[in-house]
């Protein structure tokens, strides 16, 4: 009996052996990009770019191709290389801006649909066009795939761009209380840079929060964690604040269901840590007063990320969540979110308390 | 082999490794799609239901004082023994039926998920001599090895600690089975899900008399609802409900997204721990056909099995795509949900008319 299970065992190890891959003979792809054909005898055909690392000589190699439909990219690309290219391992896509403003759900859902892909698999929007992102030869470093990578971590960490992978894209896009974002980097003269957030209106761009904005839009979605803020108070004035605490609150009021309040309150507590300006910040009344014009500012910007979305009709923070657990089922339904945000009072208000302001006096 | 009895310490895992089946995988995703939003309340009632009904197999259990069922089924008319000894193999050939196509459909969802190569036949076939070897060791060394296994599968739980920074409540929102399909369908299928307890009816005799010795039975199937509460609870907060209903498999859709410094895809190897978990449940559906058949034909064990085995397996080849095993699948655990009802309700009311006959 023993023996019989012994064997059996074996046997069934061997079941694995079936689907065995030779690691020298893949192309690990590590990015691809999707963009849009705007012109030319291809026009609305879809340009993907992939980009896989040669172990040999650790450099990456680019691989272009134009079709129809995203699936279809693989079968072409593999033909134009001497490696057998599999997706396993791929850690963002790029979408260019034109392909993202016609709808970026029909190529998400591949990817959200096949077994082999990580759902963690990083979403970042180009200005311009991934193709040259990824080809382009970059004085400073060899690999763009990893700079790329490391650039959306670093920069989600502190807040300027959101950390999006195509399981939360999902999530977003398919629930009716908020709308996703997404990443903006661009190609810059000598790299990669980010450059603030993609506004969506269900899978469609619609608009984009610059890089300032971007963590003024954190702050209201309650992820500002770490990082530093620069504030331009006016023209003489510039107050550049190290965030320790932010605590955002959000109260909904509904009144016969016709009016909805919603009151975004913000406490942020930090250090001051550079400041230019006449004000001397060791007298006490001229530091309250300074924390007013930051409120002033904050809220300034915060009404005018709201002015965004009203005038897009969109609500990417998320505030139908909150409006949605005040409603039955039937007035939620009817409210046609997130059309009907244009309708909702918001109020932010904004409370900043200067705990330090740096070694010197 | 008659003789030999288990702690009822044992029946902790025996019930609990029985009751965890491959609809694990897809829990979230049948309650999000059958009772909307909130839907994961409903497994607090099925699963208090259910409680109830293992509440009658030990009532049962006291009456027959570690008797056999089978002992009390024949004992109530022994004219009837024709109808009985049908009804004896039809069963065991349902449920060596049923446990060969336990075992297809996880081979068809492991080889979707992790390995397309995968021949389905050959990976059920080497399945089903793991189950033979372990179904004629007897039930002792079959509750040893489901305490080993449980072991080995059961720390996997603690991995939803990784998703509590994701987690929020502000997805749950506060309607209630809203944008629900089938609600009454749905609770067939939950309390299918919770099937597996039943097997303890056949295993009376092996489980030696203690007092009380049936409350790790009730344990079993309050840590089975603690396990699938709580993953249905974080698979609502992670995702948004309308992609709940749209993943198959939303547990291995959470486990997809947990990534460590060391290890990528670890999924994997969860998919595979959880076989040890499938291999038992097919393990005890194939011993309960074999002490059912032994009640008509006096074979050797190991030709019964082999018999079941060969029954269960040429069945189930006409069945070949994923969703031919899946109708199956579910045709046949309906029928096991009725037999599970019926054979206790049976079995109580043999138990009173004998009471009654000799009070």
């Amino acid at each position: 009996m023993a023996r019989i299970l012994l064997i059996s065992l074996i046997l069934l190890m061997q079941s694995g052996c079936m689907d065995q891959k030779i690691v020298e003979e893949l192309g690990f792809i590590h990015t691809i990009g999707y963009e849009s054909i705007e012109e030319g005898e291809d026009i609305g055909k879809l340009k993907v770019t992939v980009s896989f690392p040669i172990a040999e000589t650790l450099e990456q190699q680019t691989n272009t191709t134009v079709v129809d439909t995203p699936r279809e990219s693989m079968l072409f690309l593999n033909q134009k290389t001497d490696e057998n290219l599999v997706l396993g391992q791929v850690r963002s896509i790029l979408i260019g801006e034109n392909l993202a403003e016609k709808g970026v759900w029909d190529l998400i859902d591949t990817f959200y649909r096949d077994p082999v892909l990580r759902p963690t698999v990083k979403l970042s929007i180009v200005k311009g066009s991934p193709q040259q992102m990824l080809s382009k030869d970059y004085p400073n470093f060899q690999m763009v795939d990893s700079v790329i990578e490391e650039l959306l971590k670093k920069e989600a960490r502190l807040n300027t761009i959101p950390e999006m992978d195509i399981l939360k894209f999902a999530r977003d896009y398919l629930d009716d209380a908020i709308d996703p974002i997404a990443p903006i980097i661009l190609q810059s003269e000598d790299g990669i840079m980010s450059e603030g957030i993609a506004l969506f209106s269900d899978d469609q761009l619609k608009t984009s929060l610059p890089e300032i904005k971007a963590r003024v839009f954190f702050l209201l979605t309650g992820e500002f964690k770490e990082g530093k803020l620069l504030i331009k108070i006016n023209k003489e004035e510039n107050v550049l604040f190290s965030f320790l605490k932010n605590k955002r609150n959000i109260k909904v009021e509904l009144n016969n269901n016709q009016d909805i309040n919603v009151n975004l309150s913000i406490e942020l507590k930090g250090f001051l840590l550079e400041y230019q300006g006449k004000k001397d910040i060791n007298n006490e009344k001229q530091m309250a007063e300074m924390e007013r014009d930051i409120q002033e500012y904050l809220e300034n910007e915060i009404n005018e990320i709201l002015e965004i979305m009203k005038e897009h009709q969109i609500d990417n923070l998320g505030l139908g969540k909150y409006i949605k657990r005040k409603m039955d089922y039937h007035t939620w339904k009817n409210l046609d979110w997130p059309k009907s945000i244009d309708r909702v009072n918001i109020n932010p208000t904004v409370t900043v308390t200067i705990i330090d302001t740096g070694l010197v006096k | 082999m008659q003789n030999e009895t288990f702690k009822p310490f044992y029946l902790f895992f025996i019930t609990y490794m029985t009751q965890m089946g491959i609809v694990f995988f897809s829990l979230p995703n049948i309650i999000a799609t059958h009772f909307g939003y909130n839907g994961w309340i409903m497994i607090i009632p099925i699963s208090v239901v259910v409680l109830i009904h293992i509440g009658l197999i030990a009532k049962i259990y006291s009456f027959n004082k570690g008797e056999s069922i089978f002992e009390t089924i024949e004992s109530l008319n022994s004219k009837a023994k024709m109808i009985l000894m049908l009804l004896y193999i039809s069963l065991s050939i349902f449920w060596s039926i049923l446990a060969v196509t336990i075992a297809k459909h996880y081979a068809y969802v492991m080889k979707f998920l992790y390995f397309p190569y995968t021949d389905i036949q050959w990976f059920v076939l080497l399945t089903l001599i793991l189950a033979f070897y372990l179904v004629t060791r007897g039930i002792i060394t079959i509750v040893h090895i489901t305490t080993i296994f449980f072991f080995l599968s059961a720390p996997i739980i603690f991995l939803l600690f990784y998703f509590v920074p994701d987690f929020s409540f502000l997805q749950f929102s506060t309607f209630l089975f809203n944008e629900n399909k089938d609600f009454y369908g749905g609770i067939i299928e939950l309390y299918t899900a919770f099937l597996g307890f039943e097997v303890i009816l056949f295993m009376f005799p092996y489980i030696s008399k203690e007092k009380s010795g049936f409350k790790y039975v009730f344990w079993a199937h309050l840590y089975t609802s603690f396990v699938y509460l709580i993953v249905t609870i974080f698979s609502y907060g992670f995702n948004s409900i309308q992609q709940l209903t749209r993943q198959v498999y939303p547990v291995v859709t959470l486990m997809r997204y947990i990534e460590f410094e060391f290890i990528e895809r670890l999924d994997s190897i969860i998919f595979i721990l959880f076989y040890l978990k499938v291999l038992i449940t097919i393990t005890m559906y194939v011993w309960i056909s074999l002490v059912t058949l032994k009640r008509v034909v006096k074979w050797s064990d190991n030709l019964i099995v082999f018999v079941l085995l060969i029954v269960g397996y040429l069945s189930t080849l006409p069945f070949v795509t994923k969703k031919e095993s899946i109708i199956l699948l579910s045709a046949l655990t309906k029928v096991q949900l009725f037999l599970s009802v019926f054979l206790p309700l049976l079995l109580l009311m043999i138990i009173f008319k004998k009471r009654r006959s000799n009070g």
